[in-house]
């Protein structure tokens, strides 16, 4: 068979396939051909040497209803980043705006928690001091006078436990809660319980 | 040898062979021929699918006033040899472990 013949035969037995790829084949096949011939075969060799057209026709048929194998990792399209790079006047300030907010808002929650804990500071020097006050002029005051200091006193101690560990329990959520939208942000794995 | 395992195969091959300088058609076949059964026709379909997978690229290039398509390996391609090596290991330890288990029955 000659080099035109099994490319004509090639071609009618293609029937089906796309425009494009008869011409990918045919390209494919004639380049082979060529190239056994510039390797010293001679036309009929290089034809006898692709093997039998019936085989290679079932072989492409098989191949064309398979899906093809996974693609790789999608990359960015060259349409995207042009658009990112043009999009830039408009997203960057919204991102910095964004940002800002957030980062407001994260201050403001711990300003809340420290606000707090002042309150519990205080609570703390209001019943030592109303001890102390009741302690040193407990000889100056009137019977109720002196109880009514002294359980000012202890309902501040007891203000100062509760809230402290109210705050205590809200800091650590907060915490917690930075900890989880960090992760989320940087896609981290959740961190690894240490082993004892 | 089964078909599956055969294709898997015949792509590395194919990738090995381009993986240190572009190759076209007919040298890759010339190049894998003493290691493994492959004809030109069984070679155009595994190109097509390695090429619509994108582990390889194609581009033409003039030789002796004709045109021949040179095919390149991508990042994809390389990692894909590197998985199918890291495969291959796993696959030996069970070939091992089979037959191991075939001379120990002979042995009883």
């Amino acid at each position: 068979m000659t080099k035109s013949e099994f490319l004509a035969k090639l071609k009618s037995g293609l029937s089906g396939f796309s425009q494009d790829e008869i011409q990918k084949t045919l390209a494919y096949y004639t380049e082979l051909i060529d190239d056994h011939m510039e390797d010293g075969a001679t036309e009929e060799e290089a034809v006898a040497a692709i093997g039998s057209l019936e085989d290679l026709l079932f072989e492409l048929r098989s191949e064309k209803k398979e899906v093809p194998i996974v693609k790789a990792k999608k990359k960015v399209s060259v349409t995207a980043v042009i658009l990112i790079i043009l999009g830039f006047p408009l997203w960057f300030p919204l991102l910095v705006t964004f940002f800002s907010v957030f980062l407001t808002i994260y201050i403001v929650l711990w300003t809340v928690i420290l606000v707090l804990y002042v309150g519990v500071l205080s609570c703390l020097i209001g019943g030592i001091a109303g001890l102390v006050l009741a302690a040193i002029n407990f000889p100056l005051l009137q019977w109720g006078e002196g109880f009514f200091l002294l359980g000012c006193s202890i309902l501040a101690f007891g203000l100062t436990i509760l809230l402290f560990l109210a705050t205590t329990w809200l800091a650590k959520q907060l915490c917690r809660g930075s900890g989880w939208l960090f992760r989320k942000t940087f896609h981290l794995p959740k961190r690894k319980e240490v082993m004892a | 040898m089964d078909i599956q395992l055969k294709r898997g195969l015949l792509d590395v091959c194919v990738l090995a062979a381009i993986k240190n300088h572009d190759s076209y058609g007919y040298q890759i076949v010339k190049d894998m021929k003493p290691y493994v059964d492959i004809s030109e026709s069984t070679l155009y379909p595994i190109l097509r699918r390695l090429e619509a997978a994108e582990l390889l690229t194609v581009r033409n290039a003039e030789h002796n006033g004709r045109l021949r398509k040179y095919y390149r390996i991508t990042p994809q391609g390389l990692e894909r040899i590197h998985a199918f090596r890291k495969e291959w290991d796993e696959i030996l330890s069970v070939y091992q472990f089979i037959t191991r288990e075939e001379q120990n029955h002979d042995q009883i």
